[in-house]
C-alpha cells in the first residue's frame, strides 16, 4: 500500500486540489459564521455538484468546508454571543464575555489555535486507527455486521440530543424510508403505494439534502420572515458596542504566555472531543460542553470560567473541533456514519462510486491517502487564511442570512436535479424537507433517521444472510463473541451516557 | 382522574407518541393484509415489520413519558413554519415549471428577486441586497449549471 503514497502526494498537492480546499475553507468559515447557516448545510447543498468533480478535488472542497465551518461557528459566538453552529454554543459562554470585557481578538485567536490543534490531532487519530480497524472489519461475517449496525443505530438513537424513544422512532422511520422500492433479495415491490416512480427507491441525495438542509432552510426562512435572527444580532451587537467603550486594538493581541496558559484546556478538549467524536451520535455540541466542564474542574482558575476565560474558549473550541476527524473513523472502518457530517461524506463517497466500509482503503488507496493528506493540510490552510482574514470574517458574521437563504434553496433544487436528472428527485427533496421540518419542530432528532436510511440496506442484508445461515434461528445472531461484545458495549454505553452524562449536561 | 387526563391531552408528546403508534399499526396491518409477496428465508416483509414494531414500542414509551410529565414543549410558530415549508414546496415546483417556459436564468432571477422582496422590509430601499445580489447570484448559477456542469434542464423560450 506504500507504493500508493507517492501518487496520493501528487493528487493531494495538485494546484487544483489545493485551490478547492482553500475555497472550501473560505466557504465553510463564511457559512459557519452566519447564524442559521452551517458548514454541514453547505456540504449537503454541494453534494450533487461534487458529482461533477474529480474525487480528490471534490473531497478537498468538502473537507475545506467542514474544517472552515468548525471554526466559523465560533466567530459569531464570540462576536455576538450567537453560536453560528450548535457545536460552538459552549464557546459563546466565555467568548462573548471576553468580547464584552474588551478582548475579542484574543478570544478569536484562542478559538482558532485550539480548533486547529484539536482538529489536527483528531485527524491523526483517524489516520492511524482507520486502517487497523478496517483490517479487523474484513474478518467480519453477516452476524458481526448486523451487530455493528444495531450497535450504531442504538448508540446514535440514545446519544443524540432529545429523548431516547424519539431517537429510536427516527431510526425506525429512516429504515422504513430505505425500504421503499424493490426488495434487493426477492425483487418484489415494497412500500411504493402504487406509485411506479418509487419502484427504484428513494435516492440518497434528495433525502439527505431535503431532511438535513431544506428543512433547516425552511425554519431559517420562517425566522427571516419574522426578522428575529437579524434583530437578535443587531441588539447584541449594539449592546456589545456600547459596553466596549474605548476599545484599544493594540492591547488585544494574544501573547505567547496567554496561549501557553490555555494549552492544558486545549488538550483536555482535544482528548474528549476525539473520544466522543468516535461514538455514533454523540456530536460536537456534547463534546464541547463536556470538555468545557472538565477543563473548568481541572483548571486552577476555574472560578474565571463563564467570565471571559480564554481557557474556557480553548476547551470548548478544541472539544468541538476534535470530533471532526474521529467522527469519520466508523465510516472508514465499518461503512457506518457516526454523525450527520459523516453521513454526508459517506454520501459523497457513494456518489463518486466508492463504497464506504473496510474495503474503501484497499479499493481506492490513492484517493483515501490523498484525503488523509488533505485533512492535515486543510487545517494549515484554515490557520493561515483565518489569521489573515479574521477582521474580515467578523464582518461576514453580520451578513443577514435572509440574503443568502433563497440562493441556497435554488442551489439545493437545481443541484438535486443535476445529480439524478430526475424531476421525481426534486419532489422527494421538497417533501423530505417538509418531513424534516415537522420532525424538527416536534423535537425529533434527525441524525438517527439519516443513519437508519443509510445503513438499512446493509443491515437487512446482514440479518437475512445471518438467519439463512442459522436456518431461521434468531439465537444464531448471538453465536459470535464479537456480536455479543458489541451488544454488551452498546448497552453499557447507553446506560452510562443516559444516566450519568446527560444529567451533567 | 379527569383533570389528570385533561392535562395529559395538553401535553405535546401524547400526540407525537400516538402518531408513532398509529403509523406502526397501519404498517403492520398493511403487511398482514396487503399485497406483500413472501420471499425466501426471512422474506421482504420482515425488516419493515421490525421497523414498525420498533416504531410502536418507541411511541408507547413516548406516551408513557408524557403521562409522567416528561413531554417536550409545544412548538413555537408552528403554523408559520409549516406554511413557509408549503410555500417553499410551491415556489420550488413553480420555479421548475417556469424554467421549462422561460429558461433557467429568467426563472431563477424572478424567484430570487421575488423571495428577497418577500423577506425584506422596505425592499426598494435595500435594492443592493434585493435586486443586485439576486441578479449576480443568477449569473453565477447560470454559469455553474449551464456552462460548467451542463445540466440538461428543460429548455425555455428565453435563457
Amino acid at each position: 500500500m506504500l507504493e500508493s503514497f507517492i501518487p496520493a502526494l501528487y493528487l493531494a498537492f495538485s494546484p487544483e486540489v489545493i485551490l478547492y480546499v482553500a475555497i472550501g475553507v473560505f466557504m465553510g468559515v463564511t457559512l459557519g459564521a452566519i447564524p442559521g447557516l452551517s458548514g454541514d448545510m453547505a456540504i449537503a447543498i454541494l453534494l450533487p455538484i461534487v458529482f461533477f468533480l474529480e474525487p480528490a478535488a471534490a473531497l478537498g472542497l468538502l473537507t475545506g468546508i467542514y474544517k472552515g465551518g468548525m471554526f466559523g461557528g465560533s466567530i459569531s459566538a464570540i462576536s455576538f454571543g450567537v453560536p453560528g453552529t450548535p457545536g460552538s454554543a459552549a464557546t459563546a459562554i466565555d467568548g462573548y464575555q471576553a468580547k464584552l470585557k474588551g478582548y475579542p481578538n484574543k478570544a478569536l485567536m484562542t478559538a482558532l489555535y485550539s480548533s486547529v490543534i484539536g482538529d489536527t490531532t483528531s485527524d491523526f487519530v483517524l489516520i492511524f486507527l482507520a486502517l487497523p480497524l478496517a483490517i479487523v472489519a474484513l474478518t467480519f461475517g453477516p452476524i458481526e455486521f448486523f451487530a455493528l449496525y444495531a450497535f450504531s443505530l442504538l448508540l446514535i438513537s440514545a446519544l443524540t440530543k432529545g429523548k431516547v424513544a424519539k431517537g429510536v422512532a427516527m431510526a425506525a422511520l429512516g429504515i422504513l424510508l430505505a425500504m421503499i422500492g424493490r426488495d434487493p433479495m426477492g425483487g418484489s415491490l415494497r412500500l411504493t403505494f402504487g406509485i411506479p416512480e418509487l419502484a427504484g427507491g428513494l435516492a440518497l441525495i434528495p433525502v439527505l439534502v431535503g431532511i438535513f438542509a431544506v428543512s433547516e432552510l425552511i425554519i431559517q426562512l420562517s425566522k427571516a420572515w419574522m426578522d428575529r435572527v437579524t434583530r437578535i444580532i443587531d441588539d447584541t451587537k449594539q449592546k456589545a458596542d456600547s459596553l466596549l467603550g474605548d476599545y484599544d486594538a493594540s492591547k488585544d493581541k494574544l501573547t505567547f504566555r496567554e496561549f501557553r496558559a490555555t494549552m492544558k484546556a486545549t488538550w483536555i478538549g482535544t482528548t474528549m472531543g476525539t473520544l466522543i467524536g468516535a461514538l455514533p451520535g454523540a456530536g460536537s455540541s456534547l463534546a464541547a460542553f463536556i470538555s468545557y466542564g472538565l477543563a473548568q474542574r481541572f483548571s486552577s482558575n476555574g472560578k474565571e470560567f463563564g467570565k471571559g476565560s480564554l481557557e474556557g474558549v480553548a476547551a470548548a473550541e478544541a472539544g468541538n473541533s476534535a470530533t471532526s476527524g474521529s467522527t469519520l473513523i466508523p465510516l472508514f472502518a465499518f461503512g457506518i456514519p457516526g454523525s450527520a457530517t459523516a453521513a454526508l461524506f459517506g454520501a459523497a463517497f457513494i456518489l463518486m462510486g466508492m463504497t464506504p466500509g473496510p474495503r474503501l482503503i484497499y479499493d481506492h488507496t490513492e484517493v483515501i491517502y490523498a484525503l488523509f493528506l488533505i485533512l492535515i493540510y486543510a487545517n494549515l490552510i484554515n490557520l493561515g487564511l483565518s489569521q489573515f482574514l479574521l477582521p474580515f470574517y467578523s464582518k461576514i458574521a453580520m451578513i443577514k442570512s435572509r440574503i443568502l437563504l433563497p440562493i441556497v434553496c435554488v442551489l439545493a433544487i437545481l443541484g438535486t436535479f443535476a445529480a439524478g436528472n430526475s424531476v421525481i428527485d426534486v419532489w422527494v427533496l421538497l417533501f423530505a424537507g417538509l418531513l424534516g421540518v415537522v420532525l424538527r419542530v416536534y423535537n425529533f432528532p434527525l441524525a438517527p433517521l439519516i443513519l437508519g436510511f443509510i445503513v438499512a440496506p446493509g443491515a437487512e442484508r446482514a440479518l437475512r444472510q445471518s438467519l439463512l445461515i442459522g436456518r431461521g434461528d434468531w439465537m444464531h445472531l448471538l453465536s459470535s463473541p464479537i456480536a455479543i461484545g458489541l451488544y454488551t458495549v452498546a448497552a453499557i454505553m447507553i446506560l452510562t451516557f443516559t444516566l450519568v452524562l446527560r444529567e451533567k449536561k | 382522574m379527569k383533570p389528570q387526563f385533561n392535562k395529559l391531552l395538553t401535553r405535546q408528546d401524547t400526540y407525537t407518541g400516538f402518531v408513532a403508534i398509529a403509523v406502526g399499526a397501519v404498517g403492520l396491518l398493511d403487511i398482514a393484509y396487503g399485497n406483500w409477496r413472501p420471499g425466501a428465508g426471512l422474506g421482504p416483509h420482515a425488516f419493515p415489520q421490525l421497523a414498525y414494531i420498533t416504531l410502536i414500542c418507541a411511541g408507547v414509551v413516548i406516551m408513557i413519558e408524557a403521562v409522567f410529565g416528561k413531554s417536550d414543549e409545544h412548538p413555537e410558530n408552528l403554523r408559520l413554519v409549516i406554511s413557509t415549508g408549503v410555500g417553499l414546496v410551491a415556489i420550488g415546483m413553480g420555479m421548475f415549471w417556469l424554467i421549462g417556459k422561460l429558461g433557467l436564468a429568467v426563472s431563477v432571477a424572478i424567484t430570487l428577486i421575488g423571495a428577497s422582496f418577500l423577506l425584506t422590509r422596505d425592499p426598494l430601499r435595500h435594492w443592493p441586497s434585493t435586486i443586485v445580489v439576486p441578479i449576480v447570484a443568477t449569473l453565477v448559477i447560470w454559469v455553474l449549471f449551464v456552462k460548467l456542469i451542463n445540466v440538461p434542464l428543460p429548455r425555455g423560450l428565453l435563457f
